[in-house]
C-alpha cells in the first residue's frame, strides 16, 4: 500500500492525522475508512499532516474535502501543515481551502490558534 | 522518444500504468515536476474513462502513447466509449465556500489546468485527447 495513516490524539477532541505517501484514486478509500469513526466522534478539530504527502490527485481531495465539510456542519476546524510542492500547487488549483487552514509549520498554525484564542477571551 | 500501452477498463490498471509511465519518463530525465504532472493528468483521465465511460459491463482496452520530443511531450488517450469531449465540461464552480460545492468535475479540471495544451478529436469510432506539456531545456537538468 503507498500510503500511511496515522491517526493521533494529541489533546482532547484534537486529532493529528500524519499522512505519508500518495492520497489517489487506489488509497482514498483507505484514508475514508480510518477517518470514519474519528468523524463521528466528538473531536473538533483535526490537523493533516502533510509533509510526507508527495502526491494527491481529485479522489483524495474528495475526500479531505468531506472531512472538512463534517468538522463545519460540527463548527469544528480542519487544518493542513506543511504542504508539498506538489501537492500545494493542486489545491492552489482547485482553491480547495481557504488559505487561512493552510499553515507552513506547527508554529505558524500554533500562533494563529493562540491568537484566535486571544480573540475569543477578549 | 515513443511508446504505447495498453490498459483494460478497470481501477486495478492504474498502478502498474503509474509505475510503468513513471520508469519511462525518468529514463528521459524529465524534470519531476513535469513527471508529477503527467502522473496526475494519466490518472485523472484513466479514472475518468474507466468510471464513466462505457455504457456495458464488458472489458474494453483504452491506448495510452507518449512522444517525447526535446520541447514538448505529448501524451495520448483512446478509448472506444461513446463520444465525448471532456474539454466540453462546465468549469467546477471554484468560488462557492466547501461546504455547498459539489466535489464532482475536479479531476478533468486539474487536467485543464496542468496541460500546456489540450486537443479533443474523435477518430475511427474512438475519443481521442491529446495533453502536451511544453519542456524547457533548462528544466532538464535540475532532475535529481
Amino acid at each position: 500500500m503507498s500510503l500511511k495513516v496515522q491517526i493521533d490524539e494529541i489533546k482532547s477532541r484534537v486529532s493529528k492525522i500524519t499522512l505519508d505517501g500518495r492520497l489517489d484514486t487506489h488509497t482514498s478509500p483507505l484514508l475514508e475508512q480510518q477517518l470514519a469513526p474519528l468523524l463521528n466522534s466528538p473531536v473538533t478539530m483535526i490537523v493533516f499532516d502533510m509533509s510526507n504527502l508527495t502526491y494527491i490527485s481529485s479522489a483524495g481531495l474528495r475526500v479531505l474535502f468531506k472531512a472538512r465539510k463534517t468538522l463545519d456542519a460540527k463548527h469544528g476546524k480542519t487544518f493542513m501543515v506543511n504542504l508539498q510542492p506538489q501537492v500545494q500547487k493542486v489545491f492552489d488549483i482547485v482553491k480547495a481551502m481557504p488559505s487561512v487552514s493552510i499553515f507552513r509549520s506547527y508554529e505558524e498554525m500554533d500562533e494563529y490558534l493562540d491568537y484566535m484564542q486571544r480573540k475569543e477571551t477578549e | 522518444m515513443k511508446w504505447t500501452m495498453t490498459l483494460r477498463n478497470h481501477l486495478t490498471e492504474l498502478e502498474p500504468m503509474r509505475d510503468r509511465l513513471s520508469k519511462l519518463m525518468q529514463k528521459q530525465s524529465l524534470p519531476e515536476t513535469v513527471v508529477a504532472d503527467i502522473l496526475l493528468i494519466a490518472e485523472e483521465v484513466l479514472v475518468n474513462i474507466v468510471t464513466h465511460a462505457y455504457d456495458d459491463e464488458a472489458e474494453h482496452l483504452i491506448g495510452l502513447s507518449g512522444t517525447v520530443s526535446d520541447h514538448d511531450l505529448w501524451l495520448e488517450f483512446r478509448d472506444d466509449a461513446r463520444p465525448f469531449n471532456p474539454l466540453e465540461l462546465p468549469e467546477p464552480d471554484l468560488d462557492t465556500s466547501i461546504q455547498s460545492r459539489d466535489l464532482g468535475g475536479l479531476g478533468i479540471y486539474l487536467v485543464t489546468q496542468l496541460a500546456d495544451q489540450l486537443r479533443y478529436s474523435r477518430q475511427d469510432g474512438m475519443n481521442v485527447l491529446a495533453v502536451r506539456k511544453i519542456l524547457s531545456r533548462r528544466q532538464k537538468n535540475t532532475f535529481g
